[in-house]
């Protein structure tokens, strides 16, 4: 049985849907992350699970129980808070056992956990302190502290990394999957960050107008994307609207422009009207300098854009028929490196075009 | 220091010096003078060169009991029109920051509305209300509650409704403002860590509004304890505080000297707690 199960979950504000009729599971131990723009229902849906929100219409089952009507403050779950929301007047120790205080446990059991979950996030040394008084990444520990203190059946974090600068929420990323995989704690995970995402999940869940577009582990979310919208906000991808033109022995052949394009069928992904959309990341391209004869899946162009990322090189080229084609490369495997005006040939597998499905009106 | 800083800070100081420090130095003088039935109606404090300090009046003070009944009722009365005031100057300010944001400014000027009327005028119109033959008591008797009318007026009932009804808005403008400053995201994390939302109330909102609800107590408490018009017309002679005896004092016995002693005695009583309890909150704040 799943931990946690959405059945048909909505919630408007006004006449906007923000959670549209969701359905769900969560496994015990795993690591959900709902990914999206802002605006998407991603938080919404979040704080209906912690029962800060109550849903228009829908079940929440946790444990196969349902909570839909059980208050907040009885749910087994526990939030961090986007701001960490830490309490200011009250000492790190003693927001940390706030939570410990409510269930009525005995003094001494509070003094042990608050102790036990200090050690683990190594913040016994502030124990005294007020939460002004740490940086924002020890008031982070201190907020994820006083969520795990309580031993909840599920953590809900609420984009809880984003006010830390790039490096530590790279390495806070890391202990959260590491807390992640040894307490056994199912985590669901807010962020419109696709490499926080990425880094953080079992699986994702891509969120836009309050829908799932997409739920799946995150090699196939960046691999397959399902549609434009999770194709782009996954990372920059070139995007062909092709006309297609013949199919056979699962090998289908587009033309976009005056570029010969064979992809792989897909059946869940049938053809519409002729059309069919195909995204192409940029690294799945191999960047020639030397001439290559014209073939279905090649290119060849005039570099108008370089983009030096120190590991990675990404430009731009300008097709013969003005289409642009995003490519890039590994810098350590390629020497030497790319000039601007120099013409170059682009190559790609069939399997590397993805189709995807039309969007939704 | 520049110039120009200087120049900012004068007028704030110069304000204080001719409005509070130089008359509160003119009345302890006062306080330590004799009646006299001259012009100035006081004897002087230096006579030749020589100090002629007389501290009969404090002395007096304590002695008679008249003086120490009125200092319990300004402070009794004074007291529970404060715990009044900030009690529902908590609920109303809390309800209008759970208000809609665009309600917000509607309901506050909602609030401070009745001072378009004058003081004066909306204490009479609580005589009206609270008499014998008034509206209050036509209701209840109208409505069979009671058999007999109830004695509202002229009780400390009275002065303690009236303290509260005229000095509210006093308490809810500074509670609001402490309030509207919190994140509501304090009491969600104080719920879904397991408190009720009363003990969200209790334990997290009520403790970071501190230093709003002292600034209102003390708002509401300091001009109450030395209030003259209400209990002189909402109370009676069983009422009497001790705004109404520094009046008798000074009008009626023409006693400058123990209306000032008077005087003396209740800023220290209001402003040495008051000092103390704001040092003490602004070291906590600094901390």
């Amino acid at each position: 049985m799943p931990l946690l199960q959405l059945a048909g979950v909505s919630k408007s504000y006004g006449a906007e849907p923000a959670v549209d009729s969701l359905d769900l599971s969560v496994d015990e131990g795993e690591s959900l992350v709902l990914l999206g723009p802002s605006g998407c229902g991603k938080s919404t849906l979040l704080r209906m699970i912690a029962g800060l929100e109550a849903p228009d219409s829908g079940k929440i089952l946790l444990d196969g129980r349902d909570i839909t009507a059980l208050p907040a403050h009885q749910r087994p779950v526990n939030m961090m808070f986007q701001s960490y929301a830490l309490f200011p007047h009250l000492s790190v120790r003693d927001n940390i056992a706030f939570g410990l205080r409510r269930e009525g446990l005995a003094a001494a059991e509070i003094a042990t956990r608050t102790g036990e979950a200090m050690a683990m996030l190594e913040i016994t040394a502030f124990a005294t302190r007020k939460p002004h008084q740490l940086s924002g990444g020890q008031q982070q520990r201190v907020a994820l502290a006083r969520a795990l203190v309580k031993r909840p059946r599920m953590l809900l974090l609420d984009e809880p990394l984003g006010a830390l600068d790039k490096r530590l929420r790279q390495q806070t990323q890391a202990e959260l999957r590491k807390l992640n995989r040894q307490t056994g704690i199912t985590f669901v995970f807010v962020t419109h960050d696709n490499d926080e995402a990425m880094a953080l999940a079992d699986r994702i869940a891509v969120m836009q107008h309050g829908r799932f577009r997409q739920i799946d582990a995150p090699r196939r979310i960046y691999d397959r994307p399902v549609d434009r919208f999770v194709a782009n906000l996954m990372c920059d991808t070139n995007l062909f609207n092709a006309a297609v033109e013949s199919g056979s022995g699962g090998l289908v052949a587009a033309r976009s422009g005056t570029l010969l394009l064979h992809y792989s069928a897909d059946a869940d992904r049938p053809t519409r009207n002729g059309r069919q959309e195909l995204a192409l990341r940029l690294e799945q391209i191999e960047i020639s300098r030397d001439p290559l004869p014209p073939a279905p899946n090649t290119a060849c162009g005039i570099i108008t854009d370089i983009d030096y990322i120190g590991d990675m090189t990404g430009i731009a080229v300008r097709l013969d028929d003005g289409q642009i084609l995003k490519a890039s490369q590994l810098n350590a495997l390629h020497e030497p490196l790319l000039e601007l005006d120099q013409q170059v040939w682009l190559t790609w597998d069939a399997d590397a075009l993805v189709p995807l499905k039309a969007e939704p009106a | 220091m520049t110039a120009r800083r200087i120049c900012l800070l004068s007028l704030p100081l110069l304000w204080t010096a001719v409005f509070v420090v130089v008359p509160l130095l003119l009345i302890l003088k006062i306080s330590f003078a004799e009646p006299l039935l001259a012009q100035p109606p006081f004897t002087p404090l230096f006579d030749n060169g020589a100090l002629l300090a007389q501290t009969g009046n404090y002395a007096l003070l304590m002695e008679d009991g008249l003086y120490a009944r009125a200092l319990g009722n300004s402070l009794l009365f004074a007291g529970l029109a404060t715990l009044c005031c900030l009690v529902l100057g908590l609920a109303i300010a809390r309800a209008v920051t759970q208000a809609p944001k665009a309600w917000q400014p509607v309901l506050l000027t909602l609030i401070i509305l009745p001072f378009w009327t004058s003081f004066l005028i909306r204490v009479y119109a609580w005589i009206a209300l609270l008499k014998p033959e008034g509206l209050i008591n036509a209701a209840l008797l109208g409505l069979g509650v009671i058999d007999a009318p109830l004695v509202l007026v002229n009780t400390g009932f009275g002065v303690v409704l009236g303290m509260t009804y005229s000095y509210l808005p006093f308490a809810i403008l500074p509670i609001y403002a402490s309030l509207a400053g919190q994140s509501p995201k304090l009491t969600e994390a104080a719920i879904d860590l397991g408190a009720t939302p009363l003990q969200a109330f209790w334990l997290v909102t009520i403790p970071l509004a501190r230093p709003g609800i002292l600034a209102a107590g003390l708002m509401v408490f300091i001009p109450m304890a030395g209030e003259f018009v209400i209990p002189d017309l909402l109370g009676g002679s069983a009422t009497v505080m001790l705004g109404q005896t520094l009046w008798t004092e000074f009008f009626s016995n023409r006693d400058w000297p123990m209306a000032s002693a008077l005087a003396v005695l209740l800023t220290l009583l209001l402003l040495l707690p008051a000092m103390a309890l704001q040092r003490l909150e602004l070291g906590k704040a600094s901390r």
